[in-house]
């Protein structure tokens, strides 16, 4: 058996675990989540809140199934977040909170496409012209993360197109040698990205304002 | 009068499932409606809040049930206020539904709750 198929096997394991936990706690699972949900829906009439909470923690506990519980939470709860999104709109947040989450939720996007592009360049062209290949993907990188991180913390475009386009090459460098990297590389070299924009950007305000303090 | 702020085809949908057990003197739990209408669980609760701010349907806890764990269901009603309305609504926007509510058989018993002190007879 090769590291590939144990990795493999040791991961159907894990996920197989993972959901009879997951059924076996959905029903409770779904309580909390309906009641959570009904609480951030009516966050302004706490009475309506405590009602519907105990309501929906009936309705779910009628649902059949323990994944139709979990369902029906999930339901409740997705759909009270995106009412309490739209309840707090941008304008409504102080401009930094906003740009932030903004940014954030683009870059999740985005760090997921620019992963997926990844893993299919690698499935088209495992080897041989690597080299076009790559320079597609540093591009594409480039692009789709550094929009969303400029605007999380709005700092000025080149130095982290330059910090971007550096990771991107490193991870297909990293290809081009052998060394196993993928989703998890992209994911952690995202994070890297993030923290070494977001303490150059603040630096970079610091100093702005010192400036203009003086 | 007030009224709901908006109609749309679910709200429709609930009211019709409404007249229908006005008709038959029975209350409808949250479940019952979702059951009836097809309807997504969080658009049948936005549809409850606007018909409860409205006053076209009240609601009331049901008997705290044997097993003390179990969360109440809570019931609902149109109010005479909100029958007629959803009355002329529902002619208005669906003019088939007259006669549908006529032939619509009666819901089981598992959805639907007789309610107390009406005879289950037309309205």
């Amino acid at each position: 058996m090769t590291l590939r198929q144990l990795a493999i096997a040791v991961a159907a394991l894990v996920v197989a675990r993972l959901g009879r936990l997951t059924l076996r706690v959905s029903p409770r699972l779904g309580v909390r989540l309906v009641r959570w949900a009904a609480r951030l829906r009516y966050r302004q009439d706490p009475e309506r809140a405590a009602m519907r909470a105990e309501e929906l923690a009936a309705l779910v506990d009628e649902r059949p199934g323990r994944l139709l519980k979990l369902l029906t939470g999930l339901g409740f709860a997705l759909h009270a977040l995106a009412a309490a999104g739209l309840r707090a709109r941008p304008g409504r947040m102080p401009p930094p909170v906003a740009r932030f989450i903004k940014g954030l939720a683009g870059l999740l996007v985005n760090t997921l496409v620019a992963v997926l592009t990844y893993e299919a360049i690698h499935i088209v062209a495992p080897s041989g012209r690597w080299i076009i290949w790559a320079v597609v993907f540093v591009n594409v990188s480039a692009f789709v993360v550094a929009l969303p991180v400029r605007r999380m913390f709005h700092v000025a475009p080149r130095p982290e197109l330059g910090v971007i386009v550096g990771f991107a090459t490193a991870v297909v460098i990293a290809r081009m040698i052998g060394v196993g990297v993928g989703a998890p590389a992209g994911s952690a070299a995202a994070v890297v990205t993030i923290v070494v924009v977001g303490v150059r950007g603040r630096r970079r305000r610091r100093a702005t304002s010192d400036l203009e303090a003086r | 009068m007030a009224g709901p702020v908006r109609v749309t085809a679910p709200l429709l949908d609930v009211l019709e499932v409404f007249l229908q057990a006005h008709r038959e003197g029975q209350q409808l739990h949250g479940w019952a409606i979702l059951k009836a209408t097809g309807r997504a669980g969080p658009t049948i609760y936005g549809i409850l809040d606007r018909l409860e701010d409205a006053d076209w349907v009240t609601g009331q806890w049901e008997d705290q049930p044997a097993d003390a764990n179990t969360p109440r269901r809570r019931l609902y009603q149109l109010t005479p206020t909100g029958a007629a309305a959803a009355r002329h609504l529902l002619v208005a926007r669906r003019p088939a539904t007259r006669g549908r509510l006529a032939r619509q058989p009666r819901p089981g018993p598992a959805l639907l709750r007789r309610q107390p002190g009406l005879g289950g007879g037309a309205p």
